[in-house]
């Protein structure tokens, strides 16, 4: 490919362009106004512009287009062209789906309107999406007519775009679709299930499967082929046993979303869109359930995540941010709020400063500012659509493009040494066992406080503990104790392939009775080579398709004596604990309830307890041992837990960020290993790391020469 | 009511961030409790923060979501029976007509609520009476769609020391809203502000030039927009301040109130 997409950024002819990039809607601006527009754009330190391309816009009648014929504002072609001329590189969103604050999002009413493209919910209702200024009833990404419509648009548009592609233009990537996510319906019971999908999710079965009678024997059951297999439109497990149905459920909801993804890309393909990566975003900061990153990065080169954060939202930010930071090829936010849609409260600049901030701290590299310049339907831009500018805006993007480039940001790498690991099996158990199934989950919660695992059921179907309660317990405490613990961590999942998981020297990982037997394997992998490997609180004993299975338990003994509760060695109240047959890591009454195991050139730390309160500072101390075992040490943090503090590196420089997420005024000193000599790299005035002060809501970036 | 192409443009964000805030005042948030029962046999009780909540059964799920709320001092106590949910989220889904206009969909939806197969199963309390809120919005949707002129404009105008605080500028067409913007719209048309009950009359011409011919303007100090949101008697209010000139309605019909 001419443009390669690596970690820092899209290399061009081998030559790295990071990614801040701004977005202009070329057919929402009077085009006599494009070029000053532009160059205010650049006047803020942009480099990138990207577009959408809108199919509702463009098709004037079925089948015919205008690009420029009859509304000079459509003139794709000139745009792009313009763009070029200004030294821009390119990103462009044909869609489909747009959203946008488009009226029908983007496509055409005739086709959302065909019975035949409709999604349909499992009560075979057309699935309204109640958006202003009008709600419409949800395509299908199953439908091949839809296909066959978005052809003829992809026919269309697709000869422009290609006109403009790297070598012979300059766009240097292409997204497919747009924030796919059943068109935020995401709860796993509510779509879709038209004809079109259901025959999807039978070739999802085969192709997993490859014969009825390998299904039968995991499910227990007596199909004679995969089309007799209704899908599941309630959570009806009363045993273990039953759980393959449902978590294959839960795949194919990822499947379908990649499924789409896949379908539209090499749609692209075949129509000249060659040598340019492909990526997506999804409507999420934090992608879990039905969004599966590792797996869409396997058929698209980008997946990127969507926030649109106010500046009380730090702690999902950082969660998504960390997350997406280890987890994709380029974490990258496709659309990140510089200003936000009408009827969503306005993003002030207080908001931006810090949340950006925020995301870099975080490990997000590359970042679409979206929108860069304003249009209608959206409020708080930097730009606005009559060419004035939003001074405090303007001059903070300013800045800040100034400063990436002067810290060479790009080059900088987040430096972890723990990561923790969300253990996909668990979120897809969470996300199918929901009680409830509410159609507008995503929706709701910008109006209304939801439990942020929503309604799981709390039936043990046979397991020890109510696994997605404990789970989300278990993970949560040793979370915020890495938050608390001065460590430089950072987040990921348990489909991380095994060279991303030896970039880091200890991986912490959930484990309960069943666990996929692959994942099992790559971790055994990891402590072999010489990781050391924290598991707990259960020994997996059976794999995901409910059979014996013992991996990473291997050599460890358990009693079945139950410790109820009781306070470990360390100080803290731990509960459900059984009693280990290993070296001991930690006791209580006089018994070893979390024991380590040498395993090739690594070891298996196996926590075997619960955590009986879940804000409990003294879990740190049982980081500090973690720590110690594995030769880890404390190299810059502060003195104050409700900071936060993460630091870059490259050859030539360490970067600090500290962030004050709290609506306090917070005075703190940093303590390190190496030898600090800071200046603010945002004032360029020297800091002393003895005395620093942080308004409300900011991020302090402090730069230190090696 | 409102168009399907309707225009929002050009919105300044600290106002619409002031105007929120108005209306959706911050305050610290105390979570919710959940309830979801299948004709009284608890499926799940559950705070958001986090606090154990116990209920044995559900039988007056209206008495239950009281005293949960002044035992929790959460947000509000939600208490949802699964089945009726279900029942919920498939008739509004079949009620789907594609001429409807979106806030029209809106209402009948939230109305649903209040239906009888419905209020006791769907509960939502948040220790005040159900209902206020869509009062108003009707009252609002009525005066559209049947008081206010084909192409005029409804203008509201709150200063701060002579800066604009908050403004609005809505255009109906047809019974329909069809433009949503604020002065923001005016700068480049001219607009200077130095003293708002002399310069109110920029504002009428600008639009006039602009979009369509003000049918309604009001406009008032901060103090006296924030009085006239938290009063019950909106028009009682009006009607008192029009007269002392706190806020000057121009144009503005007699009838009206």
């Amino acid at each position: 490919m001419a443009v390669e997409v690596k970690y820092d950024g899209l290399y061009v002819n081998g030559k790295r362009i990071p990614v801040y990039s701004g977005t202009v809607h070329y057919w929402r601006l009077e085009r006599n106004l494009w070029p000053e527009l532009l160059d205010k754009v650049k006047g803020m330190g942009f480099q990138m512009l990207e577009t959408y391309i809108p199919w509702s816009v463009h098709e004037i009648e079925q089948g015919k287009f205008d690009f420029g014929q009859i509304n000079p504002n459509k003139d794709l072609d000139a745009f792009l062209s313009l763009g070029e001329k200004k030294g821009f590189y390119l990103l462009v969103r044909p869609g489909p789906h747009i959203n946008a604050e488009l009226t029908y999002f983007g496509y055409p009413r005739r086709v959302l309107l065909d019975p035949e493209i409709q999604a349909r919910t499992a009560d075979n209702t057309p699935a309204i999406l109640p958006v202003p200024p009008k709600h419409f009833p949800i395509p299908s990404y199953a439908s091949e007519k839809f296909y066959s419509e978005v052809g003829i648009w992809l026919d269309a548009v697709c000869p422009i775009i290609a006109g403009h592609i790297y070598p012979r233009g300059k766009i240097i990537a292409i997204q497919s679709d747009n924030e796919m996510s059943f068109f935020f319906r995401t709860s796993p019971y509510d779509l879709d299930y038209s004809p079109g999908a259901i025959n999807l999710y039978h070739c999802f079965l085969n192709d997993k499967y490859g014969h009825i009678n390998n299904l039968n024997q995991t499910y227990g059951t007596n199909y004679a082929s995969f089309k007799e297999i209704s899908a599941p439109r309630s959570f009806d497990a009363r045993h273990k046993e039953n759980l393959p149905f449902y978590l294959d459920w839960a795949e194919f909801k990822e499947y379908y979303i990649i499924y789409g993804l896949m379908r539209i890309a090499s749609m692209f393909r075949k129509r000249g869109i060659e040598s340019i990566p492909i990526y997506h975003n999804y409507p999420t900061a934090y992608p879990k359930p039905p969004f599966n990153l590792i797996e869409t990065e396997k058929v698209l080169n980008i997946q990127g995540i969507d926030i649109y954060p106010h500046k009380e939202d730090y702690e999902f930010i950082k969660l998504g941010a960390e997350y997406t930071s280890v987890t994709s090829r380029m974490p990258f936010i496709p659309e990140f709020g510089s200003g936000v849609w009408f009827w969503y409260k306005s993003l002030l600049p207080e908001d931006e400063i810090f949340t950006t901030l925020t995301v870099f701290m975080h490990g997000i590299k590359a970042i679409n500012y979206y929108m860069i310049v304003e249009r209608e339907r959206w409020m708080g831009s930097p730009v606005t659509r009559d060419n004035r500018i939003r001074e405090s805006y303007y001059k903070f993007y300013q800045r800040l493009n100034e400063m990436l480039t002067e810290i060479d940001f790009a080059s900088l790498r987040k430096k972890s040494d723990f990561l923790l690991l969300c253990n996909w099996d668990y979120e897809r158990l969470e996300y199918i066992s929901q009680i409830v199934s509410l159609p507008l989950q995503m929706f709701l919660r910008m109006f209304t406080e939801l439990p942020p695992t929503g309604f799981p059921s709390d039936e043990k179907l046979g397991f020890e503990d109510v696994i997605p309660r404990e789970y989300s317990r278990w993970w949560g405490t040793i979370y915020r104790s890495l938050c608390k613990s001065g460590y430089s961590f950072s987040l990921s999942d348990t489909q991380l392939p095994l060279e991303k998981l030896q970039e880091f020297p200890v991986v912490i990982v959930p484990t309960f009775e069943f666990m996929n037997v692959a994942s099992q394997r790559k971790l055994m992998d990891y402590t072999e080579k010489g990781g050391t490997l924290v598991i707990g609180p259960r020994i997996p004993l059976w794999d995901e398709k409910m059979q014996k299975n013992l991996v990473l338990g291997e050599g460890i003994k358990v009693s079945r004596d139950l410790l109820e509760s009781a306070v470990c060695d360390l100080g803290f109240k731990i509960r459900q604990a059984y009693i280990l047959g290993a070296h001991s890591f930690v006791s209580a009454e006089g018994k070893t309830v979390a024991g380590f195991l040498e395993k090739g050139k690594g070891k298996i730390i196996l926590l075997g307890f619960m955590f009986s309160e879940e804000l409990e500072p003294r879990v740190v101390e049982l980081l500090d041992r973690i720590a110690h075992s594995a030769g880890i040490k404390r190299e810059i943090w502060c003195e104050d837990s409700e900071l936060d503090l993460t630091y870059h590196e490259s050859d030539q420089r360490r970067v600090i960020f500290l962030a004050n997420p709290t609506a306090k005024t917070k005075q703190t000193r940093l303590k390190s290993i190496f030898s600090l000599k800071l200046v603010d790299a945002w004032t360029r005035v020297a800091v002393n790391s003895g005395a620093i002060s942080l308004s409300p809501y900011t991020v302090k970036v402090l730069e230190a020469a090696k | 009511m409102l168009a399907e192409n309707v225009m929002i443009v050009d919105i300044d964000p600290w106002q619409c961030r002031r105007f929120y805030e108005l209306i959706r005042p911050v305050r610290e948030s105390r979570g919710t409790v959940y309830v979801i029962h299948e004709q009284g046999k608890v499926l799940k009780a559950v705070h958001t923060r986090g606090i154990p909540v116990k209920v044995e059964r559900v039988e007056d799920p209206v008495k239950l979501a009281r005293e949960l709320y002044q035992s929790y001092l959460s947000d509000a106590v939600v208490i949802w029976e699964k089945g009726s949910l279900n029942k919920y989220f498939v008739e509004i889904q079949r009620t789907y007509r594609e001429k409807q206009d979106f806030d029209d969909y809106l209402l009948e939806i939230f109305q649903l609520l209040h239906r009888e197969s419905y209020s006791r199963d769907l509960v939502s309390y948040r220790g005040e009476e159900k209902g206020a809120g869509l009062y108003d919005f009707n009252l609002f949707r009525n005066f559209i769609t049947t008081r206010v002129p084909d192409n005029s404009t409804l203008i509201l105008g709150v200063f701060e020391n002579n800066t604009v605080w908050c403004s609005w500028i809505v255009g109906v067409k047809g019974g329909k809203i069809v433009l949503i913007s604020t002065f923001d719209s005016l700068i480049t048309e001219g607009l200077r502000i130095r003293n708002w009950r002399n310069d109110y009359k920029q504002v009428l011409n600008l639009v006039s030039k602009k979009f369509f011919s003000p049918w309604l303007g009001l406009f008032m100090d901060k103090d006296v927009f924030e009085e006239l949101m938290r009063t019950e008697d909106k028009l009682n209010y009006l009607g008192r301040e029009l007269a002392s000139r706190k806020i000057i309605g121009e144009p503005l019909k007699i009838s009206l109130l």
